[in-house]
């Protein structure tokens, strides 16, 4: 037995959630028993996703429901031993034990921080990776344009495209986030959609057409986007961010696909195991030469996950926003 | 002699619906043929969106038609008199023969049909209606057996041929078209099982009660609040195959657009957009498909065909909300 602690959502949010939604819960951790093993936390997610859950899946007074990575300090199971690195969806639980399924064993390279299994080297990356190279069937030194470039997936797709070549632009609603795909990740050209009406401002930094629209956002982008797309144009879709809470902009530019005999696709992580070698091979290739640049923010303390996502649902992230729960 | 032809010419560009304030419609001289041509009494011209698109001054694949153009309009007729190798008098031909009387021009861009057929047919199921619906749903949509179609437009010239195929390939296959009539002659005549009268009822709490676990493939003619029911009933791994777009082509600067595209996304479904002209080289196998499946009597080809070519402009608004079934044509 072993106290330890849970993060647990105690009230649903009234509009923006607030860390008072949430408790820190303090538990007692089981032993591992024959065929189970005992996980520490090691890292927190706090994702995007989880806001709608909070207002109906997520269950009150229980753990809240996410991924992470932790570590085996007990194993009374055949395949992991103590020390043994692993990803896991088991929510945020400071500890917990598992009888192993849903367990993913990390082989965490020693030149990479382990935070980057959570983003680039994790979900995260092999979103972008499948559905830019596979959904968006890309070529090398084709027209990408990505939305929300400057996002989790978004700045992994821009920099994927770069490194095969492709000329790419990106979408972005700040200056500073302008500033760092621009001077940083070194897209090609960038948009900031809060300044400048899209349509026109497509034209100018797609010259060449759209031959790959990353789509993280729907509504009013994927309308300005369709009449920019090329012949044979894939969209992959990734995200409407825009439509989330309802969609009240109708796409108009429909004529467009036929025109163009563009291709539009949605796709989720799960969809590219058979990719996942080659994925991993090459990402952690691309992160330890520089050529993938990242950004994260990591608060320190499992009881500050709250904090934590509150923050992202805030905007008050760069990059991945997780939580250290221990060293 | 000098032979004379009546020609429908491109006079204005409309903004909305196409009236004959756009047209003219005049004789002329036929020059006579340099080597190489053929002289083509037009029988019949088809009638279709693509005549709507070219009016407008850009955007599709095929180049605008400039003021003052006969509009490029799919003909059949027989050959008058020839200087092209393959040519004789008094041969049925299908191509580009143009909104005009007849058909003066290169022989290579047409083909020779058999005249075994009902001369309209090779406008219809045996002509590019009959391709694009064979081409959208056969390589587009790809409808697996016991899979559910849903079909826009369905009595129409692509919406019931492509029906009518997607039912051949075992799927189940429900159609959606305006007014009673229209919905019997697809069930009835086509063989579709079920069809939404989109006038009088809700498409998508019928699409709801037809298909309650949702749709695998949709084919859209028409987008609009159609394609918006369509994409909310897709399930897992759909496919839209996207034809046309006849509800906005009148309506281009006041459109009001279809929403649900995250229905995509959450299904993880495929759009595309798709034009026959991409399969030319297929089209020999897509001809010999249409014509084994008509000759069988496994398809039923319906043509309503409109008289005088002077009739031309009040012709193209038929397909804009007409009553017509099938494949419109507009005999010289």
């Amino acid at each position: 037995m072993t106290q330890s602690r849970q993060i647990h959502l105690v009230r649903r949010p009234q509009g923006a959630p607030k860390v008072d939604d949430f408790a820190v819960v303090g538990v007692e951790t089981p032993d591992a028993a024959d065929g189970q093993v005992q996980l520490q936390a090691l890292y927190v997610s706090v994702d995007p996703y989880m806001r709608p859950r909070l207002d109906a899946d997520q269950a009150l007074d229980a753990p809240m429901l996410g991924g992470g990575i932790a570590r085996v300090v007990q194993s009374r199971h055949p395949d992991f031993r103590e020390g043994d690195v692993i990803r896991h969806a088991m929510g945020m639980q400071e500890r917990f034990v598992s009888d192993g399924r849903g367990l993913l064993k990390l082989s965490p390279d020693p030149d990479l921080p382990l935070s980057v299994y959570m983003h680039a080297l994790g979900g995260t990356g092999i979103t972008a990776y499948g559905g830019l190279l596979e959904v968006g069937a890309l070529k090398d030194g084709e027209q990408v344009f990505v939305s929300t470039a400057a996002g989790a997936v978004g700045s992994v797709v821009a920099q994927i495209a770069k490194i095969k070549g492709c000329y790419v632009a990106g979408s972005t609603g700040s200056d500073d986030k302008a500033a760092w795909l621009r001077d940083e990740v070194g897209l090609d050209a960038v948009v900031n959609y809060r300044e400048q009406p899209l349509a026109q401002a497509l034209r100018e930094a797609m010259p060449k057409g759209i031959d790959v629209y990353f789509e993280n956002v729907g509504g009013d982008h994927l309308d300005a986007v369709l009449p920019r797309m090329n012949v044979r144009g894939r969209i992959p879709v990734c995200g409407m961010i825009s439509t989330y809470n309802g969609d009240r902009i109708g796409v108009k530019n429909l004529s467009s696909m036929i025109y163009s005999r563009v291709r539009m696709e949605g796709f989720v992580a799960t969809d590219f195991p058979h990719l996942n070698a080659r994925f991993q091979s090459d990402m952690t290739g691309w992160l330890k030469d520089g050529r993938i640049k990242y950004q994260e923010t990591i608060l320190d303390g499992f009881e500050r996950a709250p904090e934590a996502l509150v923050g992202l649902f805030e905007g008050r992230n760069t990059g991945k926003m997780l939580v250290r729960a221990a060293a | 002699m000098t032979r004379v032809r009546t020609a429908v010419r491109l006079k204005a560009r409309p903004t909305g619906l196409p009236g004959p304030e756009h047209w003219d419609v005049q004789e002329e001289p036929i020059a006579p043929l340099a080597p190489g041509e053929v002289l083509v009494a037009n029988r019949y011209i088809s009638v279709s969106p693509s005549l709507r698109a070219q009016m407008d001054a850009g955007g599709a694949y095929l180049p605008p038609a400039a003021i003052g153009d006969v509009v490029r309009a799919r003909g059949v007729g027989v050959v008058l008199e020839s200087r092209a190798e393959g040519f004789r008098e008094g041969d049925t031909v299908e191509g580009p023969l143009g909104s005009q009387s007849h058909y003066s021009g290169p022989g290579e861009v047409l083909s020779p049909v058999d005249p075994a057929f009902p001369l309209p047919r090779h406008l219809g199921v045996l002509g590019m209606t009959g391709l694009t619906a064979y081409f959208g749903m056969l390589d587009i949509a790809a409808p697996k057996p016991g899979e559910t179609v849903l079909v826009s437009a369905a009595a129409g010239a692509v919406g019931s041929v492509a029906g009518q195929i997607a039912r051949l390939r075992g799927a189940r296959v429900i159609g959606v078209a305006g007014g009673p009539d229209k919905c019997a002659h697809v069930v009835e005549a086509l063989g579709f099982d079920a069809c939404i009268d989109y006038r009088s009822e809700d498409v998508r709490d019928r699409l709801a009660e037809l298909a309650p676990e949702g749709i695998d493939v949709y084919f859209d003619n028409v987008g609009g609040p159609t394609l918006e029911a369509a994409l909310l009933s897709l399930r897992h791994r759909a496919r839209i195959a996207v034809c046309g777009f006849v509800a906005d082509y009148n309506d281009i600067g006041n459109l009001r657009g279809a929403r649900n595209y995250l229905r995509l996304l959450e299904t993880r479904s495929r759009m595309e957009g798709f034009s026959v002209y991409d399969f030319a080289g297929r089209y020999p196998e897509g001809r010999a498909a249409l014509a084994g499946w008509l000759s069988r009597g496994e398809i039923a080809a319906y043509e309503h065909v409109e008289e005088g070519l002077e009739r031309f402009p009040e012709v193209l608004r038929l397909l804009f909300g007409g009553a017509q079934v099938g494949k419109l044509v507009l005999k010289v």
